[in-house]
């Protein structure tokens, strides 16, 4: 459904109901005010190149927020000034100085600190090259998780994740030559920010603090993202969940502040019912983080598994939960999520979910795993399958389709785990929860199954040297809804 | 767009008192003065108050601990917050009025107390320097680093007429949250560390990371409803350990956290 439908069911729906200013939605135009990748990786080689573009003709202030795979504890964010129609390309690969993970680019997009700057003691670099053109690397950082008496505190937890992108406003021009916040961000014939500096002494004299230099976010960026192993010869293109409407006003933060956050958007969230003539209805959630979550829930996650032999057949599936930590870093999980993160100072104890998965062949034979929580007649069939339910643990999941120790499609190492598929082609169904008791949470006056998830399949394929990769984002069932 | 220095920056400097109050304060409206006395049974007494938290009329009791001396404000009472009464202490490190503490971190010393209370778990109330409401001047791009503890930090919430709408967020800092099942509260009322304001939006349990709104604008149809009438509020944070439910660290059994630093940030918007 396209956006301008949602809108008029939205409308419709607050007509008719209380008035409750739309919500929040994830926008199948594909832009918005918020990007959620769902992952990065720069394991083993690995480079994950992200663009962000302004499709419109107004100069954005935006956050850019990289996360790791276990907590989404916060590793590295900027603000990115973006001139209209600006096109941001940069990748994320293995620090060339380290042993983490550091966001590299070459582009001339504003950035504020500039990228390439001294974070000790996370240096990053900045390289004049031949043509002019400037190479910018700055490490991820482990401050927020090792200093938070995490037991695993290794810089090499930050080489996976995923990224956030909020769009904190459209620049404005102010009223002294020094305050020219839109104009600076503009880029000339050159190709590059008409003063830059400008923007940067904004922060430091206290400018932007006098005339925060931004109005409302309106949207219109879009994200796209292809995960690439040049020596293994495979890429993998993705994009990330647009959402639109997230914010009703500006949140332009000063650099070095971990606001905003992607939960702190508006309360309001439209959700899919496909429930009578209204498919989509706006509801008051009560706070950001469930907002979010709400849009992004989903009872289950469909796709294709490929693991065929006689072509070199290697499936991954990537699953991200971008709002589980504000669910699980808690005294006390919050729906739809069960379980609550600790990451220390004794052991780490994940914020483990029980997923159920139904396997299918091409000729719809099917298989689904028996499970301990499952009742069973006794005596058990002595070759009963493993006893213990699937969990999904980390808040970016790669999942390798095979037995124990099957090589990643999209060569990732970090966070890696497996499921073992019965067919070597077909498709799978991952449930939240189990067909008795599914994940769900009751907001606004609806009850939603499933949790808040996003990702996609990777597929490899090999033909003697040389290998393909695609890969297909997973197909969600948002609709279970029901008014509570 | 909003801007908020614009509009406020006379204000701010009618709230910038600068003087403190430490240990006990003690608060005068245009009549009488008062001293709010918090575990301090023997002060209660001497005054003829039974129980250890008390609030007593300069004249009645002399506080054993601290002979606080009025000093005359250096700044002009702001007409949309309350008397700023302000007095010394022998202590010399910190001079603050409910509206100004000496921390640069917006958190008060700990064991402070501001006028007029009603905490709900029986904590002191510690005045705070920063004001987020709309005729504040905190809202904005800054981000505050504060350590909340089981003293309530009552921060003046300033409303101007307006049809104005907001956001308070908490976020971690990279300093150690406590694991011990410590959670940030944070509640609107109408005097500091008082009871909430009507409605389920005007507290909530923000565990280490999360975000309210308020709105005065009656536009948004979400958030904490606040009349659109100029008064001073107050926004209350405690650290507390209790049940998931408990937004105001008032819950039977609801025991002390302990310090928890967060960044705090207010934004104000204008509907239009």
């Amino acid at each position: 459904m396209k956006k301008n439908l949602i809108s008029l069911a939205v409308a419709a729906s607050v007509l008719g109901g209380a008035a409750v200013q739309a919500g929040q939605y994830v926008n199948p135009d594909k832009t918005g005010q918020v990007l959620l990748f769902p992952f990065y990786n720069a394991d083993n080689g690995n480079a994950t190149n992200m663009h962000i573009v302004n499709t419109t003709g107004k100069a954005k202030a935006v956050k850019i927020r990289f996360v790791e795979y276990k907590n989404s504890d916060e590793v590295l964010d900027f603000n990115l000034y973006l001139s209209k129609y600006d096109h941001f390309a940069f990748g994320i690969v293995k620090d060339p100085n380290g042993t983490g993970a550091a966001v590299i680019t070459q582009d001339n997009s504003c950035t504020v600190p500039a990228l390439g700057s001294p974070n000790a003691p996370f240096d990053g670099t900045a390289t004049t090259n031949a043509d002019g053109s400037v190479t910018r690397v700055q490490p991820f950082t482990n401050f927020q998780y090792a200093t938070s008496k995490d037991v695993d505190s290794v810089i090499e937890r930050t080489l996976t994740g995923h990224v956030e992108v909020i769009e904190m406003g459209v620049l404005t021009d102010g009223a002294t030559a020094k305050t020219k916040w839109a104009t600076f961000a503009t880029h000339g014939a050159t190709g590059v920010p008409a003063n830059c500096a400008g923007i940067v002494a904004g922060w430091t004299s206290g400018a932007f603090e006098t005339d925060d230099g931004v109005d409302a976010a309106e949207g219109g960026l879009y994200g796209l993202s292809y995960h690439i192993n040049v020596e293994s010869a495979a890429a993998y293109g993705f994009e990330p969940t647009a959402i639109d409407d997230w914010s009703t006003g500006a949140t332009h933060t000063n650099p070095g502040s971990l606001l905003p956050t992607v939960v702190e958007g508006v309360p309001t969230a439209t959700i899919h019912t496909s429930a009578g003539a209204t498919q989509y209805t706006s509801i008051n959630v009560g706070n950001g983080a469930q907002a979010v979550s709400a849009v992004l829930m989903t009872e289950s996650l469909n796709n294709d598994v490929m693991v065929n032999p006689a072509i070199g057949g290697m499936t991954d599936w990537v699953v991200s939960f971008p709002t589980k930590r504000a669910h699980v870093d808690k005294a006390a999980a919050v729906a739809p999520f069960t379980k609550t993160w600790t990451g220390g100072p004794l052991k780490e104890t994940p914020a483990c979910e029980v997923i159920s998965l139904a396997q299918y062949d091409r000729e719809e034979q099917t298989f689904v795993a028996v499970v301990s929580t499952d009742l069973q007649f006794s005596p058990t069939p002595p070759d009963a399958p493993a006893a213990d339910p699937a969990k999904i643990c980390n808040e970016v999941a790669v999942i390798a389709m095979g037995t124990p120790g099957t090589a990643s499609a999209l060569n990732v190492t970090t966070g890696l785990s497996t499921i073992e598929s019965t067919y070597t082609e077909g498709w799978q169904s991952m449930l939240f929860g189990t067909s008795a008791s599914k994940n769900s949470m009751t907001v606004g006056g609806y009850k939603m199954t499933g949790l808040p998830a996003i990702g996609f399949g990777a597929y490899k394929v090999s033909n003697g040297a040389m290998s393909y990769g695609n890969a297909a984002e997973h197909k969600t069932v948002s609709n279970n809804v029901q008014s509570s | 767009m909003f801007s908020i220095a614009k509009k406020s920056t006379t204000q701010v400097g009618e709230f910038l008192v600068g003087f403190c109050f430490l240990a006990i304060i003690s608060t005068s409206v245009s009549a009488a003065e008062y001293r709010l006395f918090v575990n301090d049974q023997a002060a209660c007494s001497s005054a003829g108050k039974t129980g250890s938290v008390c609030v007593v009329e300069i004249g009645e009791t002399t506080p054993s601990t601290v002979t606080p001396t009025t000093v005359t404000p250096t700044t002009v009472t702001p007409t949309t917050s309350p008397p700023a009464v302000v007095t010394t202490s022998t202590d010399d490190d910190c001079v603050v009025s409910t509206w100004e503490d000496c921390g640069g971190d917006g958190a008060a010393s700990p064991g402070t107390v501001s006028s007029e209370t009603s905490a709900p778990s029986g904590g002191t109330v510690a005045g705070g320097n920063l004001d987020f409401g709309s005729g504040g001047s905190n809202a904005g791009v800054k981000t505050y680093p504060v350590t909340v503890t089981n003293d309530i930090i009552a921060y003046p919430f300033t409303i101007i007429q307006g049809a104005y709408y907001g956001t308070v967020v908490i976020v971690p800092t990279s300093k150690p949250f406590p694991d011990d099942g410590t959670e940030v509260r944070m509640w609107w009322s109408k005097t500091a560390g008082g009871q909430p304001l009507a409605g389920a939006a005007c507290s909530g349990n923000l565990g280490r990371e999360g975000s309210r709104y308020w709105d005065q604008s009656g536009t948004r149809g979400y958030g904490c409803t606040i009349d659109n009438t100029a008064a001073t509020l107050f926004l209350n944070l405690q650290a507390c350990i209790s049940t998931a439910n408990d937004t105001t660290c008032s819950a039977a059994g609801a025991a002390a956290g302990s310090p928890a630093p967060i960044y705090l940030q207010g934004r104000l918007n204008e509907a239009k």
